[in-house]
């Protein structure tokens, strides 16, 4: 089993493995075409493990999230969630052992309006629960309440942000996957969206967070990778990642 | 022209509009979601209106054969999805119309094996076959009007299915980023399932429905694809209310345009679709991209 990871001691229900990690990847190849871009990546999350996936443009942090949700198949390698082995799975029965996704871009569906959007998918965990319902999610998003009647291309940024947010919590998830959730959004709504994952970390849910913003990851997360080409270039503490000047610049470029 | 031949044909009109809108409706949502151009959906019409036209020669009535058309449709429909055209999704469109207009001769040629190649008229339901007077120097068929209430009714509920139930949801998410609907843990390929035989459902109820008003013969379901096409072009691809006002619109502009100036009567159609696309080249009803 992989040694490294730091398990958060949020012990999940009774039945479940507790040794298990929430994710597995073993060895993940992608390629886009003839474009190798996944090369053999592993990676554990822990129950409630709040994970950073950072570097630069183009080394294929996307393609390896959408790789472990089942969105762009792998070539070589494995993935498990709760223990069963997904590799090859349909992205929808992987999201139902409760895994959820707020993709680059956010993901909106116009045609539907906001209350549409968060009903879509709502449904208990996996394991019965409904933590989050639509008036909690309303109640931790009260811009959505406001707005609940509108369509989702009436949205700004920061609000279609805060749905894509919201819809992913009404799956009741183990895992929310995380892709550039403050790209493009004015400081004051970046402020907001790191305030509700620091809110979803206290409620015992793991995330996967890609994002560039050093300072406010080295707070969000337990533990950083760094992807450089396709490849792990750094796992470990955020403090470690903040205090290696030279491995920031070479491979975060700040 | 008086003015009782006038509401006639204007009535004539909405219900030949709103059967078309039970065909098109199917057409628009299979190529809005799936992208399939399906040559074979006027097919599924005639193979609706064989189903009434042996139901009615068995029973003597036609009452059996519109929801046996619906649910043998339902059925038909996703086992046609389920074994073929789900394995054209992402091949080229050549493919799939190739592949769709094998399914038309398929068609052709069960029903030729089956019932042969002749004309057969279809007897309207005697409770309906009277006509309805509405004023004291114009009357109209009973079973013009039913057909013309079912397709309302029918409308009604496809457009508040679509647009007031999770279903309807899905259905429209899936239209627009199929990727996200599948990331949420809803399985598209159920939707398109779904979609597909809901379609086929529709288009058999429709042929079931107008086999008493047209009769029923062979390759009957041509005129109907081409012109179910066209209110998709007109009504803007994969809007259902696209269809549904580019069905009134096409069944008005056709049956007045033969009754007004019967000279003009084979082009009238595609002159207001090109008068459209002129107009709006996305179509009446096309979501902005
Ligand atoms: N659909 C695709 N087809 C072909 N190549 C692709 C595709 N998507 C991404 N790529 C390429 O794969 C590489 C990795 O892209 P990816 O989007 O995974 O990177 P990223 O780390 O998420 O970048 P960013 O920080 O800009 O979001 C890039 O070189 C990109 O050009
Ligand atoms: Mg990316």
């Amino acid at each position: 089993m992989s040694a490294g990871i730091a398990s958060s001691g949020t012990a999940s229900a009774a039945g479940t493995r507790a040794t298990a990690p929430l994710l597995e990847a073993r060895a993940v190849h992608t390629y886009y075409g003839a474009s190798h871009i996944v090369r053999g990546v592993d990676l554990a999350i822990g129950p409630g493990e709040t994970v950073g996936l950072m570097g630069r443009n183009g080394m294929g942090k996307t393609t390896l999230i959408r790789s472990l949700i089942g969105l762009t198949p792998i070539k070589r390698g494995s993935v498990a969630v709760g223990g069963t082995d997904v590799t090859g799975f349909a992205a929808s029965r992987i999201a139902r052992l409760g895994v959820s996704y707020v993709p680059e871009g956010r993901g909106i569906f116009a045609s539907l309006s906001v209350r549409e959007n968060l009903t879509l998918a709502a449904r208990p965990g996996v394991d019965g629960e409904r933590a989050w319902t639509l008036e909690r999610v309303l109640t931790v998003f009260p811009r959505l309440a406001e707005r609940i009647g509108n369509g989702g291309d009436q949205l700004s940024g920061g609000e279609q942000q805060m749905l894509s947010i919201g819809r992913a919590l009404m799956t009741n998830p183990r895992l929310i996957v995380l892709d550039e959730a403050t790209e493009g959004l004015a400081p004051l709504v970046r402020a907001e969206i790191w305030r509700t994952l620091a809110l979803i970390r206290a409620g015992g849910t793991a995330t996967l967070i890609v994002d560039k913003t050093v300072s406010a990851m080295a707070e969000a997360c337990d533990r950083i990778l760094v992807l450089v080409k396709g490849t792990v270039a750094f796992e470990g503490p955020p403090a470690t990642l903040v205090a290696d000047a030279e491995a920031m610049q070479r491979h975060l470029g700040v | 022209m008086d003015a009782a031949t006038l509401l006639t044909q204007v009535l004539n009109g909405l219900q030949y509009g709103l059967l078309l809108f039970l065909v098109a409706s199917g057409l628009t949502l299979v190529f809005g979601i799936m992208g399939v151009i399906n040559l074979a959906h006027g097919s599924l019409t005639m193979v609706g209106a064989y189903l009434a036209y042996a139901i009615g020669a068995a029973t003597g009535s036609l009452w059996l054969a519109l929801p046996l058309a619906v649910a043998a449709g339902a059925v038909f429909g996703a086992v046609l999805e389920r074994v073929l055209i789900r394995r054209f999704y992402d091949r080229a469109h050549l493919d799939q119309v190739l592949l769709t207009f094998a399914l038309i001769l398929l068609f052709e040629e069960g029903r030729s094996l089956l019932v042969g190649n002749d004309f057969h008229s279809v007897p309207i339901p005697p409770v309906l076959d009277w006509s309805v007077p509405i004023s004291s120097i114009f009357s109209y068929s009973a079973y013009r009007l039913f057909v013309l209430a079912v397709c309302v009714v029918i409308a009604a509920l496809l457009f508040l299915v679509i647009h007031r139930t999770r279903f309807g949801g899905m259905i429209r998410a899936s239209a627009e980023k199929p990727e996200m609907v599948e990331a949420l843990g809803i399985p598209v390929s159920r939707v398109q399932m779904a979609v597909f035989a809901l379609g086929t459902a529709l288009a058999m109820l429709a042929g079931a429905l107008s086999a008493p008003l047209t009769s029923v013969y062979p390759n009957m379901g041509d005129g109907v694809l081409i012109v179910s096409f066209v209110v998709v072009v007109i009504g803007g691809i994969g809007s259902i209310a696209g269809a549904f006002w580019g069905a009134l619109l096409i069944g008005l502009v056709d049956t007045l345009g033969k009754a007004l100036v019967p000279d003009l009567a084979g082009i009238a159609v595609y002159v207001l679709m090109a008068a459209v696309l002129l107009w709006r080249p996305t179509g009446l009803f096309a979501r902005a991209a």
